[in-house]
């Protein structure tokens, strides 16, 4: 394969490829639709061949998520990916992960619930992903990509960010960006640490004691509450530093933008083309697109508000993130959620109408 | 024979017996007797034996057992409940030279663990496990567990386990033995010192198979709660 | 307690001691009593029955196992061995 190249991939595809691109260590994943073509590509591709990489199905979705954090503790990058009620499975080893201050990649191609739901999209586990999912205070740093090339490029950033803060990140797609084909450049070729390498800058990584430094123990059980409560502050310091300067967040037309649509993932993308079907209708319409969904584009969304007469938030489920948006927006303007649930995608036309509707109650009070 | 002052003999006699490095200093939490530090104490020496405290990597469990990386002076993972063979599965494979082995017991292995045990072992992980079955839990105060015997008092089977409500124990090795993925299987006793000694030898031997590459290697070791008595 | 701890010797064992006893003198042990939790294996399993547990009780409020007749001790080990907390230290000449 040449450096840069431009294939026409699946977003399950795109980020298989790209995590045997950035030297990922290893991927343990279990079947679970709509995001099965990560592992299948990865086995199909056995980079375990090329770049040494691990690839392995496990026997569960808790076995999976145990395995990367066996593989997390060891200073390597690992991820695992699912969907959903898988996800769900996941929770408990996301909190150790957390606890135990340890970098991983988790991938969730969202599908409609509860319980086992629906194949289809959806956006369901935004309150999942943003607000814990497992037990105890802890974060996720949670990307959501709004399209296959940035399924392929979350992945080095994912990585980065949780070994730059020891978090657990997560890339929050759902089952249309895992399955859409799109055209996308993979990232450029990078070779796995050495271990030496790993020893080096990951001093805490438990990879065999050295006579040269004291034992390393990755737990994160501590029964001294003094202890535990010093533990935690520390990490909802680091949380902060994280808020501080990761969040992340696009803007389309936000400029001269009289109302604000807000929406993340697959709805961002959908909602670009409603924007433009407004402007020739003469409502300047401007969409702000959270990237990271935690740390939560608050600021971004304040500092608009002052601008708008109201903001629409638009994502494939009941209301979730219109929460962190009715936060951000402090009771300014009013804001409204339009969803659509059980797998069901809106059109832009649809939105559109929603939009024109809000807009035109809005103006005549 | 001429009889020696006990200063002689220390000053120019032979060590039989000395704590080995490999135990930290701190102060085992077990109760007085507890078989876990017995077993604590036998994993050390053997690593110690071996020569390898750099290349060895543990893999604590949920359990009485759940201190164990403050008392070996090695690299230490701390698993969930259970999941201590999966944890392993990757350490192992992604440090293919390093001896990776769990130590967990029955509540953890043989309950809440049985899919990742039987799993790990099918597919012949290069790991050891030490498993300690005392039959109960101890932690949690002597609750039933599935490897209790019938008839055993518990504090969750006041009457006795009785098999019409509780079923019958569960032999995990007898599943396991059935694996083909298993290189090395013991059981082996902690109650005498002949017993100490065959049971040190056999974590030895999982040790080395492990080493070898000759697939999953488990020690079940018989223990005895002292504690948690009904 | 003392009554469970003497079942554990072997009738044989307490035959060669005599044997053993009248000729040599050749062990010796350290006991790190702070360490010791009083749990009394070792008194149990001495062939030599050169241990005790103390009448005063350690830091720990234990009991804590004291060699009692040092000039018995035939340097075996056993102690060692089948001590949980790894507290004895053990020589022989």
């Amino acid at each position: 394969m040449t450096e840069q190249t431009a294939d026409l991939l699946k977003g399950n595809e795109a980020l298989a490829l790209a995590a045997i691109r950035y030297g990922c260590d290893g991927y343990f994943g279990y079947p679970i639709t709509p995001q099965s073509e990560v592992l299948e590509t990865l086995m199909a591709e056995a980079p375990w061949e090329t770049t040494g990489m691990v690839v392995m199905q496990a026997e569960s979705e808790p076995a999976a998520i145990n395995m990367v954090y066996g593989g997390a503790a060891c200073g390597r990058r690992v991820m695992t990916s699912s969907s959903g009620p898988g996800i769900s499975l996941k929770q408990e080893g996301i909190s150790y992960l957390a606890g135990a201050e340890l970098p991983a990649l988790i991938v969730n191609v969202m599908r409609g619930g509860p319980g086992l739901g629906t194949i289809q999209p959806s956006q369901a586990d935004y309150f999942q992903a943003v607000k814990g999912g497992g037990h105890g205070d802890y974060r996720l740093i949670v990307l959501a990509p709004a399209g296959v090339q940035d399924m392929a490029d979350f992945v080095s950033l994912a990585f980065d960010l949780a070994f730059a803060y020891r978090v657990p990140a997560m890339i929050l797609a759902d089952g249309a960006i895992g399955q859409m084909m799109e055209k996308v450049t993979l990232p450029p070729w990078r070779r796995r640490l050495t271990d030496a390498e790993i020893a080096e800058r990951y001093p805490w990584a438990a990879v065999g004691k050295p006579a040269s430094r004291s034992r390393n123990v990755l737990t994160s059980l501590e029964l001294d509450q003094a202890v535990m409560e010093r533990k935690s502050l520390a990490l909802q310091e680091r949380y902060a530093r994280i808020e501080a300067a990761e969040t992340r967040s696009e803007a389309y037309l936000t400029d001269d933008a009289e109302m604000l649509l807000v929406a993340f993932g697959s709805a961002a993308r959908i909602y670009r083309k409603t924007v433009d079907l407004a402007r020739q209708r003469g409502v300047r319409l401007g969409l702000l697109r959270p990237v990271t969904l935690w740390p939560f584009p608050t600021q971004a969304i304040a500092r608009l508000v002052g601008q708008v007469t109201s903001v629409l938030v638009v994502e494939l489920n009941a209301g979730q993130m219109v929460e962190d948006v009715r936060l951000a927006a402090g009771g300014r303007v009013p804001v409204e959620h339009y969803g659509r649930l059980g797998g069901v995608v809106f059109s832009p036309d649809e939105i559109l109408e929603a939009a024109l509707s809000q807009w035109n109650k809005t103006n005549r009070k | 024979m001429k009889r020696t002052s006990t200063d002689t003999i220390r000053r120019e006699g032979r060590v039989v017996h000395r704590r080995t490095p490999l135990l930290t200093d701190a102060h085992m939490h077990y109760c007085p007797g507890c078989n876990h530090a017995t077993v604590h104490r036998l994993v050390a020496e053997v690593l110690d034996e071996m020569g390898l405290q750099a290349d060895a990597i543990g893999i604590g469990s949920v359990g009485c057992s759940v201190f164990i990386y403050n008392y070996i002076d090695i690299d230490w993972i701390q698993a969930s409940h259970g999941r201590a063979p999966a944890v392993a599965t990757a350490v192992k494979r992604l440090n293919p030279s390093r001896l990776v082995f769990t130590y967990q017991g029955d509540g953890d292995l043989a309950a809440i663990g049985t899919a990742e045990t039987i799993h790990a072992c099918n597919r012949g992980e290069n790991i050891a496990i030490i498993y300690v079955n005392n039959s109960i839990y101890g932690m949690t105060g002597g609750q039933m567990a599935p490897t209790t015997p019938l008839g055993m008092r518990t504090s969750t089977t006041p009457q006795g386990r009785d098999a019409r409500l509780h079923g019958y124990p569960l032999d995990i090795c007898r599943l396991l033995r059935r694996l083909s993925g298993v290189g090395f299987m013991a059981r082996r006793r902690v109650d005498t010192p002949r017993h100490i000694r065959t049971a040190k030898q056999a974590i030895r031997e999982a040790f080395e198979c492990s080493l070898a590459g000759r697939g999953t290697a488990v020690v079940e070791i018989m223990a005895e709660c002292l504690t948690n008595k009904f | 307690m003392n009554q469970t701890i003497g079942k554990c010797i072997h009738p044989l064992h307490k035959a060669l001691l005599g044997a053993v006893r009248a000729t040599v003198r050749c062990g010796a042990v350290d006991i790190d009593a702070e360490r010791c939790k009083g749990c009394g294996l070792c008194v149990g399993w001495c062939p030599a029955q050169t241990l005790a547990l103390s009448a005063e009780a350690n830091l720990r409020g234990y009991r804590h196992s004291t060699q009692v007749r040092p000039r018995d001790c035939i340097g075996c080990g056993t102690c060692a061995t089948v001590c949980p907390d790894g507290c004895i230290t053990c020589y022989r000449k």
